[in-house]
């Protein structure tokens, strides 16, 4: 079938008034359920299942996959204006977005994140139309010993994210290494660190702990030192006006093209998502960057980082569902179970029999990323609107907010103590100058890293070196080495020549 | 005359309360009934459920609500269902790994002390799938390899002490073999692992192969059973191996302890009901969930925990787990 075909089978399915109304609504609950603490990706997917009974299968998964895309975007919004990641995945734009958000630039963090958003979508929609069966086999070649290295490399960005107090930061990195180490034991079933409670059998909730240590924290520090922030200089999106000036939308170029491809790799891979693609362009980001300094004080670049790969993630996740019939990530599971319900099995044979369904997805995710932008503004300016509100009304309400959030992610009360001590806990970590962002990094990708370690060396019977000779393996962990030590050296010899 | 009065008053009450726990039983259900599943959206488990709601709510009469209680790998789920009232409007599906909790003690709910069987509603199958490019053609070429070479044959499996692991390391201890069994966090995982070519095996249900085998990328080497499969008609089982093994994962229904039995009956009835309604007979068969017999009432599910219990407790003795 020529792509002009497959295209118009696309459009014939897509292009129907009833299939866009579909997914236009999609578009708009899934910028809403994202902005909306504790509502994942997947979760926001899940939640739409029942209206994909009145679709064809066809068509409920391109109007899932618009909710998915349009969910992972509208988690940026809340994590840039009161420092609360929407998804797990928006984590990393708070680094940079809030900090924009409180010099008064909060409608300029927002237009920034909805087109790198929308191009990072773009580019990993085209590359599942155009290569999809070459992606899925790369992404096969990533075995237990490369998801390892991939891994690491993003733990190797501590060393640089923050120079001045790198060994503060190495620290709080390795203590949410061992945070995630608080589970089931993934290799040997027995539990670990649970203190004899089920509650922590299935690990460290990740929203909770996320909300805790961004959101919680930041209202505890302006309780305690409200003076530091202006937040009466209210950012609101008419003192902002919406502009990015052509000059640093072109110095964004390289980031945004290199965040796509990252982003689409790393969506690809098995157990590794939108969430772990954005800390690992960040990271890269911050490696190639000329101004690392600026990272994590509002810099533009670490900002477009973060929510390009993320978007991009949601096509990759796509790419080995259609064309094996493995989802590369929660969202696309639930796409499967939605499929499912419908009595359609996914498989290798899906395409073949019926190629629609990727033109399909990607008419749906390329609409989607066109008309999230729109709509996105439309919600941000609501949400704006809440900065209003004098910060001694507002803080009380994001702790409110948090609070809910966790609750819902899992409907777990046990979850919103979490919520607070993991605020209190980012509170005197910030206080004592450790970072809860490389906290986060260390929580989030501690299991990949360790199950995917262990795995290895089952694999390989227990040789830790015939782990490493594995040609991409080694690649890796060669760039990890080189981005662990280099600023090390170079503190080291700039304190010799200071000497 | 206050004293008379509230004496009138609480004999009211009481009779209200009598006249209400009469009702329950001849009127149930009066209100929507919850069924508490212990994982999250888009599960195995709670596909199931929320496959039978709409036929069971319209035998019912009242609605039928799936709530998702997942965490702490199912447990929280069953800690929740398990403080419900006793009055039939909770319902907890439950699978083989509340089997294996209780036999591990890892919570201190027991699904065999603490609720009621209702039914069981499917049986599923464990199959050992390898991928098409691999090095082995099939089991017994696999299970000669592995005696010749003791640990160098690797299966993919998901959680260490779930039923799949265990499943697994029983047809590898029947066969005499030493294989490694390396654990994922997903069935995704285990099916890239093995078209990866990553690990020789994979432990997996029929649903997850059944296309892959269909498309060419994988082989169906054995199921855990003592029938071949309709929709896996060439590949042996373990007993045409010679191998005593048919375990399976299966999803089931049971109430918290103390529901009147007459309760039970009557949900019995109803989700037998439900359970034979032409759409849930067909996506079972979509699913490939229609592969062994799965039903059983109340009674049946009772032994069926008995045994898996016993099963399982000298399963995790044999295999020094």
């Amino acid at each position: 079938m020529s792509i002009y075909e497959l295209m118009m089978a696309g459009a014939a399915v897509v292009f129907t008034p009833k299939v866009l109304l579909f997914i236009c609504i999609g578009n708009i609950m899934g910028v809403i359920f994202g902005a909306l603490p504790g509502i994942s990706a997947s979760m926001a997917v899940a939640l739409m299942i029942p209206f994909t009974l009145t679709l064809d299968p066809v068509g409920s998964i391109a109007f899932l996959s618009a909710v998915y895309c349009s969910a992972v975007t509208g988690g940026g919004i809340p994590a840039i204006l009161f420092k609360i990641p929407g998804t797990p995945s928006s984590a990393v734009t708070t680094f940079d977005g809030y900090p924009l958000a409180c010099r008064g630039k909060a409608g300029k963090a927002l237009l920034l994140i909805l087109v790198s958003s929308a191009f990072g979508g773009l580019v990993s929609a085209l590359g599942m139309l155009l290569v999809s069966r070459q992606l899925s086999e790369i992404g096969l070649r990533f075995g237990p010993s490369e998801l390892f290295a991939v891994a690491f490399l993003g733990l190797s960005v501590l060393t640089s994210m923050d120079e001045d107090k790198m060994l503060k930061t190495v620290i709080s990195g390795l203590l949410g290494l061992f945070l995630a180490t608080m589970a089931m034991d993934p290799v040997e079933g027995v539990p670990r660190l649970t203190f004899g409670s089920t509650y922590l059998l299935g690990g460290i909730p990740m929203i909770p702990a996320m909300v805790g240590m961004f959101a919680v924290s930041e209202v505890l520090k302006q309780v305690a030192r409200p003076t530091e922030i202006k937040i009466d200089g209210t950012p609101s999106l008419k003192d902002s006006p919406m502009h990015v000036s052509f000059a640093e939308w072109w110095s964004l170029k390289w980031t945004m093209i290199r965040c796509s491809i990252l982003g689409t790799l790393v969506g690809i891979l098995p157990g590794a998502g939108a969430t772990i693609a954005s800390f690992l362009g960040y990271g890269m980001e911050i490696k190639l960057s000329k101004h690392p300094e600026e990272f994590g004080n509002g810099s533009l670049t670490g900002l477009c980082a973060s929510e390009t790969s993320n978007n991009a993630a949601t096509g990759g996740a796509m790419v080995p569902l259609l064309s094996l019939g493995i989802p590369g990530g929660n969202a696309a599971a639930v796409m499967v179970a939605a499929l499912m319900l419908q009595g359609v099995q996914v498989g290798p044979l899906l395409l073949k029999s019926q190629p629609s369904y990727l033109s399909s997805v990607f008419l749906s995710m390329a609409v989607t990323n066109v008309l999230m932008v729109v709509i996105a503004v439309v919600v941000a300016k609501m949400f704006v609107k809440l900065m209003k509100i004098p910060y001694y009304f507002l803080g009380p309400l994001i702790i409110l907010f948090a609070a809910v959030g966790s609750y819902a992610a899992q409907n777990n009360i046990t979850d919103i103590l979490v919520t607070m001590l993991a605020g209190m806990a980012g509170y005197f970590m910030i206080e004592f100058r450790y970072s809860p962002a490389a906290l986060t990094l260390g929580l989030v990708l501690g299991d990949i890293c360790e199950n995917n370690l262990r795995r290895a060396v089952m694999i390989t019977r227990g040789d830790v070196l015939a782990v490493f000779a594995r040609p991409i393996t080694a690649g890796l962990m060669t760039v990890c080495v080189i981005f662990l030590l280099l600023p090390v050296i170079k503190k080291f010899l700039r304190s010799r020549r200071g000497v | 005359m206050k004293k008379i009065a509230l004496a009138a008053l609480l004999i009211s009450t009481l009779s209200l309360v009598i006249a209400a726990a009469a009702a329950c039983a001849a009127d149930f259900p009066l209100r929507k009934i919850d069924v508490v599943v212990p994982f999250g959206p888009g599960s195995g488990t709670d596909t199931t459920m929320r496959a039978l709601a709409p036929s069971l709510q319209k035998v019912l009469g009242v609605p039928v609500v799936v709530l998702n209680q997942e965490g702490s790998g199912g447990l929280r789920g069953m800690e929740y269902a398990a403080k419900q009232p006793a009055d039939g409007y909770t319902l907890f599906l439950h699978t083989p790994t509340h089997i294996l909790s209780e036999v591990q003690n890892l919570s201190s709910v027991s699904l065999t002390n603490n609720f009621d069987p209702v039914v069981c509603l499917v049986q599923d199958s464990v199959l050992v799938v390898a991928s098409a490019k691999g090095r082995f053609k099939d089991w017994s070429e696999t299970a000669a390899y592995a005696n010749e070479h003791p640990g160098e044959v690797t299966v993919a499996g998901m959680s260490p002490k779930g039923i799949d692991a265990i499943s697994m390391r029983m047809i590898v201890k029947a066969a005499g073999v030493d294989i490694t069994f390396v654990p994922f966090g997903s069935g995704a995982e285990v099916n890239s692992a093995i078209l990866g070519g990553h690990v020789d095996l994979g432990n997996q249900g029929p649903a997850e192969t059944l296309e892959m085998v269909k498309g060419g990328e994988m082989k169906a080497f054995l199921v855990a059973n003592d029938k071949r499969l309709p929709a896996f008609p060439d590949t042996p089982t373990t007993y045409d191996m010679g191998l005593q093994v048919t375990t399976g994962p299966w999803r089931a229904l049971a109430a918290p302890k103390g529901t009147p039995p007459e309760i039970i009956a009557k949900l019995e009835d109803a989700i037998k009901k439900a359970y034979e309604s032409e759409e849930f007979q067909k996506w079972l068969k979509d699913v490939m969930l229609d592969q062994r017999p799965g039903w059983k009432d109340s009674k049946g599910l009772g032994e069926l925990w008995k045994n898996d219990l016993e099963f399982f407790k000298n399963a995790f003795k044999e295999l020094n787990l």
